[in-house]
């Protein structure tokens, strides 16, 4: 670049080089520029990906935690309460009308054997008719015309006799045959009694059976959510590590940047001599003092 | 004290960088592109409560954003403010400070540092 005329003017040929480095500067400078927007737009498109990834993981967590909170809500533990509630209600008036059930035939078979013992008295009764009924027979053949009335009372209470008779034995009958059922009665309505106890025993353990499965089944999904939120916590972390990464493009851009404004200046220069500038020349232009530079590491923080 | 976090840098790797360390630990994150639309982000949002700052920015550099800043409040509380650049001269360190910053990291920058850096501004604003 040693200007050679006594103008100092360059010769020609340097000129139309120097008009050359302009060309290129201004192809580097495009190329420069469709470098970095495409390295910005790849770099956009990585980060869009993980903020993606981390939401995905944050709602997938979020989702899980609702659903221990409703879970947690005691929805299942109160349907167990209510419906264990009802049924206690239910048993429990069962056992009372079986009770009431079973007291009502110890009633009846005292009755029937009150109603037994009518029908003993009854019978002693239609025996001592039919004895009086003889009596009179005899008495009426004893006395012959005279007697005929004790004929009728005879006849009269011999009829009496057997209709008593024959209605006391109906009545016998149907006594006996409740006497033979009420027992039954009353061992059918003791066996429901235990059956429904059994039932109410069966169902509060089972209750129990549901309410632990229950409590372990919550307990295994808050390890899951946990786990689930630990593992959120590692990919937030290694998406921030590879955030961290990313961060190449701004400092390569910047560099490419100033890379460019720095051949732009070299160019300038070539082209102020060319022109017959006085300028110094490039060579000769004592370098500019660099700063002080703060003695922190990149990423490292620096509180003021 | 507010989570939201003002993100300003003319890079938009750099702003979408931030914005994702900043969100994925739950702060609330707006973004402005140069110094003149950092101070009518913040104007607009008076519930941000700390700006993360480049220096080198077109328009207005961050420097002198926190400077119109500072004058604008009359020596009234200011925003705290970090300065994210790649820039280190301790001449700019010192400018920043008068202006408000509260911490300096220098570019390329580690995500939990900058979330533990904004999160301990935050709960000491």
């Amino acid at each position: 670049m040693d200007p050679s005329k006594a103008d100092g003017t360059l010769p020609i040929a340097e000129t139309s080089s120097v008009t050359s480095l302009r060309r290129h500067q201004e192809a580097i400078a495009h190329r420069i520029r469709d470098a970095n927007a495409m390295t910005e737009r790849e770099v956009l498109a990585v980060g869009e990906s993980l903020r993606r990834i981390v939401d995905e993981a944050r709602a997938h967590v979020q989702g899980s935690q609702h659903a221990l909170q409703e879970l947690a809500s005691a929805s299942i533990a109160e349907m167990i309460e209510r419906h264990t509630a009802l049924i206690t209600e239910f048993v429990e008036a069962m056992q009372t009308q079986v009770m009431a059930q079973s007291e009502a035939a110890r009633h009846a078979t005292e009755h029937t054997n009150r109603i037994v013992d009518l029908g003993r008295n009854i019978q002693h009764v239609t025996m001592e008719s039919r004895i009086l009924a003889l009596n009179a027979n005899i008495q009426a053949k004893r006395l012959g015309d005279a007697g005929r009335s004790f004929q009728v009372i005879g006849q009269e209470m011999k009829q009496f006799s057997e209709s008593v008779r024959d209605a006391n034995e109906g009545v016998q009958e149907l006594a006996e045959g409740l006497l033979d059922a009420l027992p039954r009665i009353r061992t059918l309505a003791e066996r429901i009694q235990e059956v429904s106890q059994q039932f109410s025993r069966d169902v509060t353990a089972r209750v129990s059976e549901v309410a632990v499965a229950n409590a372990q089944l919550k307990g295994q999904i808050a390890d899951s959510i946990a786990a689930g939120d630990s593992r959120l916590r590692e990919i937030v972390r290694l998406s921030q590590e590879a955030l961290s990464h990313l961060q190449f493009q701004d400092p390569i851009a910047q560099s490419l940047l100033a890379c460019e404004r720095e051949i732009g200046e070299v160019i300038e220069r070539a082209e102020r001599l060319v022109g017959g500038s006085t300028a110094t020349p490039v060579e000769e232009q004592s370098p500019a003092p660099q700063p002080e530079e703060l003695s922190i590491e990149s990423g490292n923080v620096l509180m003021l | 004290m507010d989570k939201k976090v003002l993100v300003i840098d003319d890079s938009a790797t750099v702003r979408q960088q931030v914005g994702l360390a900043l969100a994925q630990s739950g702060f609330s994150v707006i973004e402005a592109v140069d110094g003149l639309d950092g101070i009518q982000q913040l104007n607009a949002n008076p519930d941000v409560g700390l700006l993360v700052c480049d220096i080198n920015m077109p328009n207005m550099n961050g420097l002198e954003m926190l400077e119109k800043i500072q004058a604008e409040k009359h020596g009234g509380s200011i925003v705290p403010a970090i300065m994210l650049t790649t820039e280190g001269q301790p001449e700019l360190v010192a400018r920043a400070k008068k202006a408000g910053a509260k911490a300096w990291i220098v570019k390329p920058f580690k995500a939990e540092l900058l979330v533990a850096a904004v999160s301990k501004l935050i709960r000491a604003a």
